[in-house]
């Protein structure tokens, strides 16, 4: 797939989407809009072309190891922003969101094995696969994006007097950031067991750093740039976050729900405490918490968007940590 | 009523999730078995999940009066309690157990860990395959100094290539799919080596194959059923092997039993019946019966078999004043004692160090320039039959196990690694290279497997290595016949997302025998909880759309005409 020409016409087209929303970020006029959502749609079906195009080379659905499923988790990031985009408007989410599935993209080809490998005879049930993965990962980008409101809204409470929002940014910035950069470290072998512990603090440290370094000019940019002209109701934000959230969560359920029919058909236990199943678990319970705070308790703001943030890094460590960090029966995902 | 809404309110309901996230979390990161055992199935886990359902039966019932127009949460809420409902039924009324079949065989039992379960139908294989992908293989050439490496070439049996110029190339000779490195005994130059005894098992349920042990590197050996333990003792000189030798009685092996004494200091005897000592306080402690295999049949202590399941020994302690008291000791439950309330006399315990647990152990005790000497000790046998082995004599051990042939005596031993094909396609591919300068072979040559060692090149800085994968599995195909009343009555072919399922139990392929393929290892469940299970999920999904998409569709409709009028 790397060696794919569509792949590389995939890269360029994010990169073009990415800078367009990036210099529209404030824009309001409609022709602006719709041809940045065009392009947007035009990309995600190319996107869906490059999926196919792998799907027909390997013969079965590409939803096996991490280069497949950044891949997927890409395309379900951009789906669901331009869905967000089509019903709340919020278009300053743009220039993140297709970011993130740039980002997702590079991941999957920077790090990761790109070679088309055969399944082991568990994974050989393209229905199971298909469903189970593609709900996984439809929750995945629709989290993402979730998280992506969090850090507005988070900037969004930043004013003249205390930059506290900010930092709370980049400390909520650092969290994801920095497995990824130890994940990086400890394939390059640069980081042997017997270290991980200083040297995890120090690279959380550093990242940290670089992450304060960035998000406060960001946010300062943002309010200078008068962010908030561009959402109209303040309340839109909050009530797209929890839609979407809500959305996240019944395609998680789905995910899980799946999983568990899936291990039932092919180890004959629905449900076994593997650590790739209780992490999904643990991240269901606190979107699950974040649900019965903010419809059970009728409580808002810090406290749910919080909640939304961690529920995100659970989101992260089902995905990664726990395939390179805690073995399990999904151990092959971890190539 | 306001208890109700106490118990089910959305604060103890975040409360609960909560402490349930963080129990989770506090898992995964614990072993498996562990976790299993400290935080899953444990109590308060179990509590807490109860806990839950509580607190969301609580809220559900609190709040009737708005189920109308809450009707997607409140089915979502319910539809909790059916996947537990089926949890519960499975672990009260599901079986589990595994069972390992070879071509022909029949099972129509179990094991569930504890017990045998029968099955009212047989289960027949007739056949096991294993489909592999094929392997791949390719060979790469480097040399240091040089920009970058030759490019990665496919390897073709007697394929020659050139590389780097200068007159090098290298030649591929031969190509197997599947090789291993298994260690071996070989002669070692005089002085440098150590003692290594060449055996060959037989005639027991394992097929006949050849061991060896080697001082200091491979004392032990023992078969994976435990039947059977061979354990080298290289002595100084024959006075000390002599010793030693007399020394092993029946019995040895079974363990100790340990007394503490007043002063701090232990008193130790051997757990076999007959052995007395007398403790600093004057009482007489003696061993009564030892009984590897301690089971209460119709109220009266038996010895269920000779293998080491539930060891245990009989103890008598008579006191100064004649009063005697007779205690049994368990070697895996050092606390019975004490959980019984018989704190009385002194604490005795029966220690027996895990690797000894084998029916038949064969000690051969060997002196440098001498024979070997042997002893085998076999649980239940009041005798030790004992010899001295020259290369070539056959030892008997037991009919169970058969006999171990002393095949060589090797003075001087060293281990070596040999390449040989792997009796499954478990191994790695690899290529038997020759290195070449104009033509003529430089060296021996030498088998290179994927991902072992690169080979060093004779000159110039030069190596070789195979990179790819072994065979990977593509399938198992375990296919079964159904036998009930003597009449075939169904067929299937078991694989990994295809189990057989008949008389209410399933069968799933859940391993193989991954060094010959011969035998196949299905897991047995009967899971009556699953369509509860399944009607939770279904309920679950159906209650959140029904009340994320549904209800704000509905309640749109009904509100869409009031807007209108004003």
């Amino acid at each position: 797939m790397t060696e794919s020409v569509l792949f590389n016409i995939l890269y360029i087209a994010y990169f073009v989407t990415t800078l367009f929303y990036a210099f529209t970020i404030f824009t309001t006029r409609r022709g602006v809009v719709l041809a940045g959502r065009g392009l947007l749609l035009v990309t995600l079906l190319l996107h869906t072309a490059v999926i196919a195009e792998r799907w027909g080379m390997a013969g079965r659905p590409p939803m096996s190891n991490m280069f497949e499923t950044l891949v997927f988790l890409g395309w379900g990031i951009a789906l669901v922003y331009l869905t967000v985009e089509i019903k709340y408007g919020l278009r300053v989410l743009g220039m993140p969101a297709v970011l993130a599935a740039l980002l997702s993209l590079g991941l999957a080809t920077l790090v990761f094995p790109g070679t088309i490998e055969p399944l082991m005879p568990a994974l050989q049930n393209s229905f199971w696969l298909t469903t189970h993965v593609s709900f996984c990962f439809f929750g995945y980008g629709a989290f993402s994006i979730g998280y992506l409101m969090c850090l507005l809204l988070l900037i969004r409470r930043t004013d003249g007097h205390r930059n506290a929002g900010c930092y709370l940014v980049a400390l909520s910035v650092t969290a994801l950031v920095a497995p990824v950069v130890m994940i990086e470290l400890r394939r390059h072998g640069v980081m042997t067991l017997t270290l991980t512990v200083p040297v995890a603090i120090a690279v959380t440290a550093v990242c940290a750093a670089v992450a304060g370094l960035l998000t406060v000019p960001v946010a300062l940019l943002a309010r200078v740039a008068k962010l908030d002209s561009t959402v109209k109701n303040p309340d839109v934000l909050e009530t797209a976050l929890h839609r979407t959230l809500l959305l996240g969560f019944l395609f998680l359920s789905i995910g899980i729900v799946t999983g568990s029919v899936w291990a039932q058909e092919a180890w004959g236990r629905y449900w076994g405490w593997d650590p790739k199943e209780t992490w999904s678990f643990i991240t269901w319970l606190i979107y699950g918490i974040h649900l019965h705070v903010r419809f059970g308790w009728q409580k808002r703001g810090v406290l749910t968007i919080w909640l939304a943030i961690l529920g995100y890094w659970a989101v992260v460590f089902t995905y990664f940590g726990v395939n390179f960090l805690l073995s399990g029966l999904h151990s092959y995902a971890a190539s | 009523m306001s208890i109700l809404r106490t118990i089910g309110s959305a604060k103890a309901a975040v409360l609960l999730l909560s402490a349930t996230a963080v129990a989770c979390l506090v898992g995964t990161l614990l072993p498996q078995a562990q976790a299993n055992h400290f935080v899953y199935r444990a109590a308060w886990f179990l509590a807490l999940l109860g806990a839950l359902c509580i607190n969301l039966i609580c809220c559900t019932l609190g709040r009737y009066a708005s189920w109308p127009n809450r009707v997607g949460s409140v089915i979502t809420h319910l539809s909790i309690l059916f996947v537990v409902a089926g949890a519960i039924v499975d672990g009260v009324w599901g079986v589990r157990g595994d069972v390992q079949l070879r071509i022909g065989e029949s099972m129509a039992a179990f094991g569930t860990g504890a017990q045998q379960r029968t099955l009212p139908f047989s289960v027949h294989l007739t056949d096991f395959t294993v489909e592999r992908y094929p392997p791949t293989a390719e060979l790469t050439v480097v040399q240091t100094g040089a920009e970058k490496p030759e490019k990665p070439f496919e390897m073709t049996a007697g394929s020659e290539r050139p590389v780097f110029g200068a007159g090098w190339a290298i030649r591929v000779d031969d190509i197997k799919d599947s090789l291993g490195e298994s260690p071996k005994l070989v002669s070692a130059p005089a002085g440098s080596g150590k003692l290594g005894v060449r055996i060959k098992l037989g005639g027991g349920p394992h097929a006949s194959h050849e061991e060896f042990l080697l001082e200091g590197e491979r004392e032990e050996i023992a078969t994976p059923d435990h039947l059977l333990r061979v354990v080298l003792r290289v002595m100084p000189d024959a006075t000390t092997r002599d010793r030693e030798f007399i020394a092993l009685q029946p019995g040895a092996g079974n363990g100790f039993v340990e007394m503490a004494e007043p002063d701090g200091s232990k008193l130790r005897l051997e757990a076999r019946p007959g052995q007395k000592v007398t403790t600093q306080a004057g009482a007489v402690v003696e061993v009564l019966r030892y009984a590897p295999h301690f089971v209460i049949d119709g109220g009266a202590v038996k010895n269920a078999s000779e293998r080491p399941v539930n060891p245990a020994v009989q103890v008598r302690v008579e006191s100064k004043d004649g009063t005697k008291k007779d205690t049994w000791l368990f070697a895996h439950f050092p606390d019975f004692r004490r959980m019984h309330g018989q704190q009385a006399g002194p604490v005795a315990t029966y220690v027996r160090p895990a690797d000894i647990d084998f029916v038949h152990q064969l000690f051969l005790y060997a002196v440098h320039d001498g024979d070997i000497a042997y002893a085998v000790v076999s649980s239940g046998r009041e005798d030790v039959p004992r010899g001295s082995a020259v290369s070539g004599a056959r030892i008997a051990i037991a009919v169970e196990v058969g006999t171990v042939e002393i095949v060589g005596l090797l003075p001087q031993a060293t281990l070596a690694h040999e390449v040989a094909e792997t009796a499954s396609g478990e191994g790695r591919p690899g290529a038997l290279v020759q290195w070449l300068k104009n033509g003529k072979p430089v060296g021996q040559p030498a088998w290179l497997l994927a991902g072992g060692d690169p080979a060093m090149g004779p000159d110039a800085g030069l190596l070789a290595a195979v990179t790819g994968y072994g065979a990977r599995v593509k399938a198992f195909r375990s296919t079964v016949q159904v036998v009930e009343n003597g009449a075939v009555v169904k067929e299937h072919k078991i694989e990994v997302n295809r189990p057989l399922v008949y008389g209410g139990y399933s069968f799933y392929q859940s391993s193989y025998d991954r060094e010959r393929e011969k035998w196949t290892g299905l897991e047995v469940a009967r899971s009556p909880g699953v369509p509860l299970v399944y009607a939770g999920f279904i309920l679950f999904v159906a209650g959140l759309v029904v009340a994320l998409y549904v209800q704000p569709l509905l309640k749109r409709g009904r509100t869409a005409p009031n807007e209108e009028k004003p």
